[in-house]
């Protein structure tokens, strides 16, 4: 017998797993690819959809119904999202190739070719996911997460303004400008993932590692 | 329409969710403006362009690990968690004893420490000074008393009123009669040790169920 999604989420409440494990179903898969995009590989991915099925689980004896579960479930999944990337921004980088080097005589760009093998090679088949993904981690982990719920997984207005909490002003002008951040780095797409070590200055040489 | 305006309402004109009337103003501009029809043009072939993603799959495992995690909590939860209302009581419960426990430590303690090195009379003797010392005791006893009413609602007030009775009862049985005024006076490092011990009991528990107390609160916040 299939329940409806409010008599699962009281079974829940009450401790049922089996419940659970149908809840989870329904959402799996648009939780997991909101994780993917956002962490940009699949195991740290995973790791952030399994802490956010566990966070929603506990937190649901609280669940009052006030607004859906879907919008309350992918509330817990985007805040899950943001607080790890919150938690990664304050550990300090190890090198950061796509920071250019402030130089005496101009910008030094660290561009290194990969002989180590990449992470999203490992990933994503094809160089087009590849290429997507690359970009959508170029952006900040908030201007990220409207361009994914919004461009990609296509939320509506008023799910993401519930979602991540903000006001419909708010969350407009947060698209408008991750928008345009997102055609920036498009347009300068060729820049971002040419594979080579080059010194720009005034005189504008560059070389082949 | 101005070109800021243009900005101000690109996100809903590229997703189509204005009026046509809003619709038209801004094609109407577009029409008339190379810069802004450009950037409309750039941000829609990059849109157009993020939008060939595919689709992801979950791992087949996800639920299965959720599962499991849940499954242990709920094995320790049995042995560990109480209600909700149960936590706050004992927070409750425990920050009183520490109020009081704090407030009528040093008496206490002094007299017990007097207690070793005195006799013991039923009756209080008829020593003028003694007596007034005695009813000292009582009258800080009584403010003892009131504070705790304060802090308290009256069914514990009620209950903390006898006990105070029965301490109030028991002290002046306990007072010293004999001997000269040094044997009543006072050990202040005793009752300072007792109260050192008593805290070091209570102050940790306390703390521990506060914050399962607050913990518990935040989670519930992150529901709502």
């Amino acid at each position: 017998m299939q329940l409806d999604e409010a008599s699962l989420v009281n079974c829940c409440r009450e401790g049922d797993l089996a419940a659970y494990d149908q809840l989870m179903k329904q959402y799996e898969k648009k939780v997991y690819s909101l994780c993917f995009r956002m962490a940009g590989n699949h195991d740290d991915a995973a790791d952030l959809a399994q802490e956010a099925f566990l966070k929603a689980f506990r937190a649901l004896p609280s669940f009052k119904g006030q607004s859906s579960f879907s919008t309350w479930l992918y509330r817990i999944v985007t805040n899950t999202c943001l607080d790890e990337k919150r938690r990664l921004a304050k550990k300090p980088p190890v090198i950061s190739l796509d920071k250019r080097l402030e130089m005496d005589d101009g910008e030094l760009a660290l561009t290194l070719p990969g002989n180590s093998p990449d992470p999203l090679k490992a990933t994503l088949d094809g160089e087009l996911q590849r290429e997507i993904q690359a970009l959508l981690d170029k952006l900040t982990a908030e201007q990220r997460i409207v361009i994914i719920m919004r461009d990609i997984e296509g939320y509506s207005y008023e799910e993401m303004a519930i979602t991540l909490q903000l006001s419909m002003g708010t969350l407009k002008s947060r698209i408008n400008r991750a928008r345009s951040k997102l055609r920036d780095l498009y347009l300068h797409r060729q820049e971002h993932f040419r594979q080579e070590v080059h010194l720009k200055n005034k005189g504008g040489w560059s070389h082949d590692m | 329409m101005t070109c800021e305006r243009l900005q101000e309402n690109m996100a809903e004109y590229l997703d189509g969710v204005l009026s046509a009337e809003e619709q038209n103003t801004i094609e109407t501009h577009l029409s008339s403006c190379e810069r802004c029809r450009q950037e409309v043009q750039e941000i829609k072939q990059s849109l157009d362009w993020i939008k060939q993603t595919e689709d992801i799959s979950p791992p087949p495992a996800l639920r299965h690990n959720v599962l499991k995690q849940l499954e242990r909590e709920a094995n320790r939860k049995h042995y560990f968690q109480f209600p909700s209302w149960m936590t706050h009581a004992a927070v409750a419960a425990l920050f009183i004893i520490l109020l009081a426990g704090n407030a009528i430590m040093p008496l206490t303690m002094q007299l017990a420490a007097d207690d070793s090195s005195a006799d013991i009379r039923l009756f209080p003797s008829t020593n003028g000074a003694e007596t007034s010392i005695q009813q000292e005791y009582i009258q800080i006893m009584q403010s003892d008393g009131l504070q705790f009413s304060i802090a308290s609602d009256e069914e514990e007030k009620e209950e903390k009123e006898e006990k105070e009775e029965l301490i109030i009862t028991q002290n002046i049985i306990a007072i010293p009669t004999s001997g000269s005024d040094e044997s009543i006076a006072p050990q202040p490092k005793m009752a300072l040790s007792r109260r050192v011990i008593f805290n070091l009991v209570f102050v940790p528990p306390f703390l521990l169920l506060a914050w399962l107390a607050l913990r518990k609160r935040r989670d519930g916040l992150l529901g709502e």
